[in-house]
């Protein structure tokens, strides 16, 4: 493959960080050294990358952002009283431009759940995988994580105290790449809002790597609540064996540039898989979901469901693919992807597909894309509602949908008051 | 007068790129409190047209003519406004709407016109108290309030949660538009039951339909013909009758001559 002559800012920044800011935890360097070659060889996608169709990212890393884990930052309390999650009764990872904040933070107390820290680890614990996959964003964010979680819960535990993550970054002209990793044994069960907080003209990368041991379940909720000025990639790495249940809900109302990667593989039966994204966004925002479910084994589902809101100039993409393995018999998966779009100069691409080599499956696709509906509109209207709390109801309804399987009422209510808070904004952007 | 509509004139753009036809043609109609008015005519006639420009539907452009409600200009009006003022339009074919519960619409719906009109929202305990007692009334279970507005209800279960909209509402004047279409007669009399029970010496009924059926449960005051865009005849109950047996067939032709 033919690289470009002249290199993105970004992309030489980034190459020229090469060992420096190593991260002083002898395995996690041995594991970076390899994600740096990789991602010096095969570099940032460019605008012919098929899977990189609806986002240029060229047009968002003209400028370098070396990295910089644990530059401090004044503006960390101002950006974590914007969790979402605050009241809900939790323990709390708060980690800071790449590094974990012990002071900031509140342990896990519950018998059953171990939470480390990549830099506390003496080495590399075998049931997470500290080898990039192949792709840029995963590479990248190896090459220079700096701290992540460790998060294990034991076998037959189910974890009543959800784990509420903060990745918080705040600064100009900069990187923090973070890793986290979540197994849950078997029987296990666990509940992790993960939240992305941010200020200033930067770039953040969070992978989180998930293993679900049999039966066990995950549900996981992530919010992106970040300045118009942030550029975020996060990837979703998940590893579901047998009749184990993963529940993935995104959230995001925040940054200039978010790009979404979720890796779903099915690795045991009878094993089930939500995956769901619910954005609002306005100005200039440009939000990008990939997903990639891999039905690798017989007799699992998958359910995803893509709602994307679009004021003014904004623009959503999203690319899915089920792809269904040969002998992956009695697979049932459904992806449909939904635009609303309420400024004229939004744009909503969508490109949901199915790949399958197997015969007796039920596989599903859609997309829509559309204006608010003027009947319904109109209806409200005519009993009484004002206009824009008639138009507030009806996107508050277009996204809730992925609100309503949340268990959890105190997150469920803080979900919606994040669509709410973006709608008292609407028209004054 | 609760409702006065003087020689009014509407046009739509039709679905064919520019074209504009005009449907209502010098309508005129006095409506007073406590008064039931009921519009007949064929298919075609501008019947529903006219419903949605009282109620204030985007999509329609008055060229001539007056509408004044309780006195005031409703042209002028938004239509949640004209709805906060008292008017109330029953759709002909509610509106499905995925995603909004039955209870939060109505509860906004009550007390976004309370605040238009500078009154005080209504407390959740009253709220509750005043829907318990309207949904008795209209042997309408709650449940069917906490599913989405209208999302797979029966055509007799969306009119008769038109009706318990008005009960709820409680306006001055409402526009029933075809409150009888797909409705079997059972439903029909559920339907009829919960608006005679409105009836009241302030308050005032404009029905919408084709079919005398309905006038035989809901009894008018007043019948008007309507034909092209216009009241071509007046009279009382006994009209409904005539037109049922006689058709309006003599209406159109004689509009058309």
């Amino acid at each position: 493959m033919s690289k470009p002559v002249n290199r993105l800012a970004a992309e030489q920044a980034w190459r020229d960080a090469r060992g420096r800011f190593d991260a002083g935890v002898p395995w996690l360097d041995e594991a970076r050294k390899a994600a740096f070659e990789a991602f010096a060889e095969e570099g940032l996608p460019t605008p012919r990358t098929e899977d990189w169709r609806w986002s240029d990212i060229h047009r968002y890393l003209g400028a370098p952002y070396p990295p910089a884990a644990g530059t401090p930052a004044e503006e960390v309390d101002a950006l974590l009283a914007r969790n979402p999650f605050a009241g809900v009764d939790a323990a709390l990872l708060v980690f800071v431009n790449g590094r974990f904040d012990p002071g900031r933070s509140r342990p896990a107390e519950e018998e059953g759940v171990e939470v480390l820290t990549l830099r506390e680890a003496p080495e590399a614990p075998g049931w997470a995988d500290f080898s990039a996959r192949e792709d840029a964003v995963d590479r990248l964010n190896l090459a220079y994580a700096t701290d992540g979680a460790l998060v294990r819960v034991r076998a037959g535990v189910r974890a009543s105290t959800p784990l509420v993550i903060l990745n918080v970054t705040a600064g100009e002209g900069m990187s923090c790449a973070l890793r986290h990793h979540v197994r849950v044994e078997e029987g296990a069960s666990l509940t992790v809002y993960e939240v992305q907080l941010g200020s200033g003209d930067h770039v953040a990368n969070v992978v989180t790597g998930v293993k679900l041991d049999e039966g066990a379940a995950l549900t996981r909720i992530q919010a992106n609540l970040k300045d118009e000025a942030t550029i975020h990639f996060a990837n979703l790495d998940a590893d579901v064996g047998r009749g184990a249940r993963l529940h993935d809900l995104a959230v995001l109302v925040g940054g200039r540039f978010h790009r979404q990667q979720d890796f779903v593989d099915f690795t045991g039966e009878e094993a089930e898989a939500r995956v769901d994204s619910a954005y609002l966004l306005r100005g200039r925002q440009h939000a990008d979901t990939r997903l990639v479910i891999n039905h690798a084994v017989p007799h699992c589902s998958s359910r995803e469901t893509f709602k994307c809101v679009m004021d003014e100039n904004a623009r959503g993409a999203f690319q899915g693919r089920i792809h269904v393995a040969p002998g992956a018999q009695k697979t049932d998966g459904r992806m449909a992807a939904h635009g609303l779009l309420l400024g004229e100069m939004a744009e909503f691409d969508a490109k949901p597909e199915l790949e399958i080599y197997a015969d007796d499956v039920v596989c599903a696709h859609g997309a829509t894309a559309g204006a608010l509906d003027e009947e319904q509109l109109f209806y409200l209207r005519a009993r009484g509602i004002t206009e824009r709390r008639a138009r507030g109801m009806l996107i508050s309804a277009f996204v809730a949908e992925t609100f309503d399987d949340v268990e959890d009422e105190a997150a469920r209510t803080a979900l919606q008051e994040i669509a709410e808070s973006w709608l008292a904004g609407e028209g004054s952007a | 007068m609760l409702l006065n509509v003087e020689n009014l004139r509407v046009r739509v753009e039709a679905e064919e790129e520019g074209e504009v036809k005009e449907i209502l043609r010098g309508l005129s109609l006095t409506i007073n409190p406590g008064e039931v008015h009921a519009i007949m005519g064929p298919n075609g006639s501008g019947k529903s047209t006219f419903s949605h420009v009282l109620a204030g539907k985007p999509g329609y452009e008055v060229t001539d003519g007056t509408v004044r409600f309780r006195g005031e200009d409703l042209l002028e009006l938004e239509p949640e406004e004209r709805a906060a003022k008292g008017l109330f339009l029953a759709f002909q074919y509610p509106v499905e709407i995925p995603g909004v519960p039955y209870m939060q619409f109505l509860k906004v719906a009550l007390n976004s016109q309370r605040k238009l009109r500078g009154e005080e929202e209504l407390s959740t305990p009253d709220f509750m108290r005043l829907i318990r007692r309207e949904t008795e009334r209209l042997n309408i279970p709650m449940d069917m309030l906490r599913r989405p507005v209208n999302v797979g209800f029966s055509g007799g279960e969306k009119k008769r949660m038109e009706v318990l909209q008005m009960a709820v509402l409680n306006p001055t004047l409402c526009i029933l538009d075809e409150i009888d279409s797909g409705l079997d007669i059972d439903a029909l009399k559920v339907v009829a039951d919960g608006v005679n029970a409105l009836r009241s010496e302030d308050r005032g009924f404009l029905l919408i339909t084709h079919y005398q059926r309905l006038l035989d449960y809901i009894e008018p005051d007043h019948v008007h013909v309507m034909t092209k865009g216009r009241i071509v005849r007046s009279g009382g109950k006994d009209l409904a009758l005539e037109l049922e047996r006689e058709g309006y067939a003599a209406y159109v032709e004689e509009n058309a001559a």
